[in-house]
């Protein structure tokens, strides 16, 4: 058992599909994804807003609210781990110290009435195997607010006396308090100006090496996905329809159309060539998914048989595409 | 805007508001319950003579048979006939304790919220105060000073509902006086007060009507609660309260003398409140949970 | 923080004189004459003069007034009764601590039923809990409390004789009041318990507070109750000076000994100094209790105490 659990990887999803019910609609948010994420890692998950990479992200910690969505078929590991079949005390346990979250909007995931400090004493206080004492705690708290550059007095301060980026931070503080194995960023600096980002970015990336944490990032920016990243994922409609290495995904070549129209919609500033071109039109709305492909009433490249059917997945070096472009022969 | 189209479209989003009050099986529920209430209260006299409620036509407390249905009570006086015209005055007393108020708030509400200035800010703070007492102290500190009976109680009610009403009424209205058209109509030198009369008070009127629907039964309860107390309709005047304040000697001997006008209260009241639930969410279907 | 409670009690004294003024002006303002009132039709006029004189109703109504706040401010005088002479403040001190007990225990009840069915009621949304729990708060508020409590009497005190249909002798006498009160009070708690725990429940910190490993009953109670809690807060103290108020009809009812029941005699006699003082304390005390909210609100949330802080 414990064997396995070494080999195993941080993060593996088989074949995951996750509805929302509303009362007269079912929406398909994600539609059969997988993807394994090692040790040490970084994996991207990039696509539209809407695109499912939250629901995603959510379904790994079991966090869906779970009166309007449930996963509706395939397999989540952690570290060997079968999310689905652990009990809730169990899961518990593992949320925070094993698993934990970046937040997308800081301004809404802290809680108002408790200090900062308290925020973060919590988890370790939940997570306390090595029976850490009052004052031992205390001083880790300081520790990770010092890590995330606040300084350690602040901790008696409620969130609304942080900016933006402070409570970014301390978001960050939270999901790394108990050094977790695996972290999920769920666009960790849409909510921030730019300047603020990099320095976010440059706090998570460091983290990452001085911990050697798992880190799934969830973003719609391309920039932060070369920086940050080792493989990347491109998420639509609820589907991974193009996976590689950073290489792989940035280097030209076989492309899904829509990773292309993505890069598209990118400014690029080294290349002048390139122009800007947004895809047209929208995403699907998910409670009617198009038949065949997702993709087709926006791609420029649609064929007969992307109205019809589904592409299957073929691979080359690790590098996945569902696209009926590559079916087969072409991408032999 | 012609002159045609507007009944046209009033009735429309009337025709709309019951289309959802009827697709709400509670409130459909209530309303008929209502209505049987209703016309219970306009044929009374038909239903049994009003000499009844104060002839002695019995022995006391009679239990309840084919000639008293209701029984008797402690003079010997026919239940049936009490409790059938005693909804005229509690459901009177409680329409008029909810609707006068009301109608005097929303008055000073909306011009005070329209105006501001100093008169606002001196009305405003004083109904402040009065809303700072207690309303069952205030109502007795009235009832001490006017003395017992049914119409001081009506002006009690009156003068302890109308801070509550108008500082209601008074928000509601500044938020729509902040809105684009009013100011549009305001910088063309609309008179003001047909301002208030056309363009707010319409538009306050689902706030309003809201309002008053969830007040009347409440008010029904408290005006029954002080007839049982005394302070309100006196005897030997058929009123629900009193009647359950005369029985509380008799409980023993004569529990159906209790129950039967509580009851009454009871199902109106809850009738009452189905249907102001109903006229709620089909008024303002974002309030419904 | 301090120094801020002390600025909301100095705050408060203005309210107190408004509160006395009004229902003083209430009582007295009323035209009429309280000594034909007190000594009926059957008096000659040289009694109503000697009385009216008395009682100081021959002197201008401002200076009734002027003299009854002095009274009040330099004497903790609230006059005297006029049917024998007792002083209102003598029978404050007697018959109010039945009615604060009375209170206490109608609040606490009322609170704890509200809130913990508010709370299980919004985490269970729509299930069979939810319903019922929702149909019977609805239905509660149609029931008149002074024939709940007489049911109450009935079903418990003569069919069944657990409990006394009266008196404060024991703490059986108070079982009824306390629970049929609290009962039909606590539907409008669990209603707003309800609604704001369902809007608590969605925010983002909850499910920050999830995702760090809290087990489920330290996210409902302790992220998202806490939360939720200023409006339940707000609402609990407003019903602790309405019960104040409204015991009057349960110590009516149940024949006890409170200020309510001695409101009630006095309205019956006429005897004005009394409904006026036992009034006037009552709506102070109501005061008194909106400012310890206040506090208790700023320090529960700091988000109330950041816009205090700042004014």
């Amino acid at each position: 058992m414990k064997d396995t659990k070494a080999n195993a990887a941080a993060i593996d999803v088989r074949d995951l599909y996750v509805e929302y019910r509303t009362d007269d609609a079912v929406v398909r948010a994600v539609n059969g994804i997988s993807f394994r994420l090692e040790k040490g890692r970084t994996l991207g998950l990039v696509g539209e807003t809407g695109a499912g990479k939250t629901t995603t992200a959510l379904a790994l910690m079991r966090l869906l609210p779970d009166r309007v969505s449930h996963v509706a078929g395939g397999e989540i590991y952690i570290r060997g781990d079968d999310v689905m079949a652990l009990p809730d005390r169990t899961m518990n346990l593992i949320r925070g110290e094993i698993i934990s979250m970046i937040f997308q909007d800081p301004m809404t995931a802290l809680n108002p009435i408790m200090t900062v400090g308290d925020q973060i004493k919590e988890s370790l206080k939940i997570h306390n195997s090595e029976k850490r004492s009052e004052r031992e705690i205390d001083a880790r708290v300081d520790e990770v607010l010092e890590l995330v550059g606040i300084p350690a007095e602040r901790k008696k301060d409620y969130p609304l006396a942080f900016s933006g980026g402070m409570k970014q931070r301390i978001v960050i503080a939270i999901a790394l308090a108990c050094s977790p194995d695996i972290l999920i960023a769920d666009e960790p600096t849409t909510a921030l100006d730019v300047t603020i980002q990099a320095q976010v970015l440059a706090l998570i990336d460091e983290l990452k090496q001085k911990l050697g944490t798992a880190l799934l990032m969830i973003t719609h920016d391309l920039g932060i996905v070369v920086k940050t990243c080792d493989d990347v994922a491109v998420m639509y409609a609820g589907q991974i329809v193009e996976y590689g290495s950073v290489q792989q995904i940035f280097s030209p070549g076989d492309h899904h159309p829509y990773t292309e129209g993505l890069f598209g919609a990118i400014p690029n500033v080294r290349s002048k060539a390139r122009r800007l071109t947004p895809i047209e039109g929208l995403m699907p709305d998910p409670t009617a998914l198009p038949e065949g492909c997702k993709f087709s009433p926006r791609c420029p490249k649609c064929m007969e048989i992307c109205r019809t059917q589904e592409p299957a997945e073929s691979e080359r070096d690790g590098h996945r595409l569902k696209c009926h472009l590559f079916g087969g022969e072409a991408h032999e | 805007m012609s002159k045609k189209e507007m009944p046209f479209k009033k009735k429309s989003r009337g025709r709309e508001i019951w289309r959802l009050f009827r697709k709400n099986k509670p409130a459909m529920i209530g309303l008929a319950i209502f209505a049987v209430i209703l016309l219970v209260m306009i044929f009374a006299d038909v239903i049994v003579d009003e000499s009844l409620c104060y002839s002695f036509t019995g022995m006391p407390l009679e239990k309840p048979s084919a000639e008293h249905l209701f029984g008797t009570d402690n003079l010997g006086r026919d239940l049936f006939a009490r409790v059938i015209h005693g909804s005229r005055v509690s459901i009177f007393l409680g329409i008029a304790a909810t609707v006068a108020p009301l109608a005097i708030g929303a008055f000073i509400g909306a011009v005070c919220g329209y105006f501001g200035g100093w008169l606002d800010n001196v009305i405003m703070r004083l109904f402040d105060l009065i809303a700072s007492i207690p309303g069952m102290l205030l109502l007795l500190a009235m009832v001490t000073a006017m003395g017992v009976g049914m119409e001081n109680l009506l002006w009690a009610m009156i003068i302890t509902g109308v801070p509550g009403y108008a500082r209601f009424v008074r928000a509601t209205v500044i938020n729509l006086t902040d809105l684009e058209y009013i100011q549009c109509a305001r910088s063309y030198g609309t008179n003001n007060f047909i301002i208030i009369l056309r363009h707010i008070l319409p538009n306050a009127l689902g706030p309003i009507i809201i309002m008053m629907a969830s007040s009347v039964s409440g008010t029904i309860l408290a005006c029954a609660g002080f007839s049982f107390l005394g302070f309100g309709v006196q005897q030997p005047t058929a009123e629900w309260g009193a009647i359950v304040s005369a029985s509380k000697p008799f409980m023993r001997q004569a529990p159906y003398y209790t129950i039967i006008p509580g009851l009454a209260i009871v199902v109106t009241a809850m009738s009452i409140n189905l249907m102001g639930d109903g006229l709620r969410d089909a008024l303002d279907p974002r309030l419904k949970d | 923080m301090l120094k801020y409670a002390i600025k909301r009690f100095l705050l408060i004294i203005p309210i107190i004189l408004g509160v006395t003024v009004i229902v003083f002006t209430i009582i007295n303002i009323i035209p009429g004459d309280p000594a034909q009132r007190i000594l009926g039709v059957g008096a000659s006029e040289e009694q109503i003069r000697e009385l009216n004189h008395r009682l100081g109703y021959d002197r201008p109504f401002i200076e009734r007034l002027f003299n009854y706040v002095r009274d009040i401010v330099t004497r903790f005088d609230f006059g005297s009764s006029y049917q024998n002479g007792d002083s209102v403040v003598y029978k404050i001190r007697l018959n109010f601590p039945y009615t604060l007990k009375l209170t206490v225990l109608q609040v606490i009840a009322y609170a704890v039923i509200g809130v913990t069915l508010g709370v299980l009621s919004a985490v269970k949304q729509y299930s069979a809990l939810d319903n019922v729990v929702r149909v019977v708060s609805v239905s509660l508020a149609a029931f008149p409390g002074f024939w709940v409590y007489m049911i109450a009497i009935l079903l418990f005190s003569l069919k069944l004789g657990w409990l006394p249909s009266s008196g404060v002798e024991s703490w059986k006498g108070y079982v009824l009041p306390v629970a049929c009160s609290a009962i039909l009070a606590s539907a409008g708690l669990q209603r707003l318990t309800r609604t704001t725990m369902l809007e608590s429940i969605r925010q983002d910190f909850v499910r920050t507070a999830r995702a760090k490993g809290c087990a489920e009953g330290t996210v409902i109670w302790r992220h998202a109750f806490l939360n939720a809690m200023l409006p339940v807060l707000n609402q609990v103290g407003i019903s602790f000076g309405m019960m104040l108020g409204g015991t009057v009809i349960a110590e009516t009812v149940f024949a006890m000994p409170g200020l309510g029941s001695v409101i009630v005699n006095a309205i019956q006699s006429k005897d004005v100094p009394v409904v006026m003082g036992c009034s006037i304390f009552l709506a102070v005390i109501f005061c008194v209790i909106v400012v310890l909210l206040d506090l208790a609100s700023a320090a529960v949330d700091p988000r109330v105490k950041a816009k205090f802080v700042k004014q």
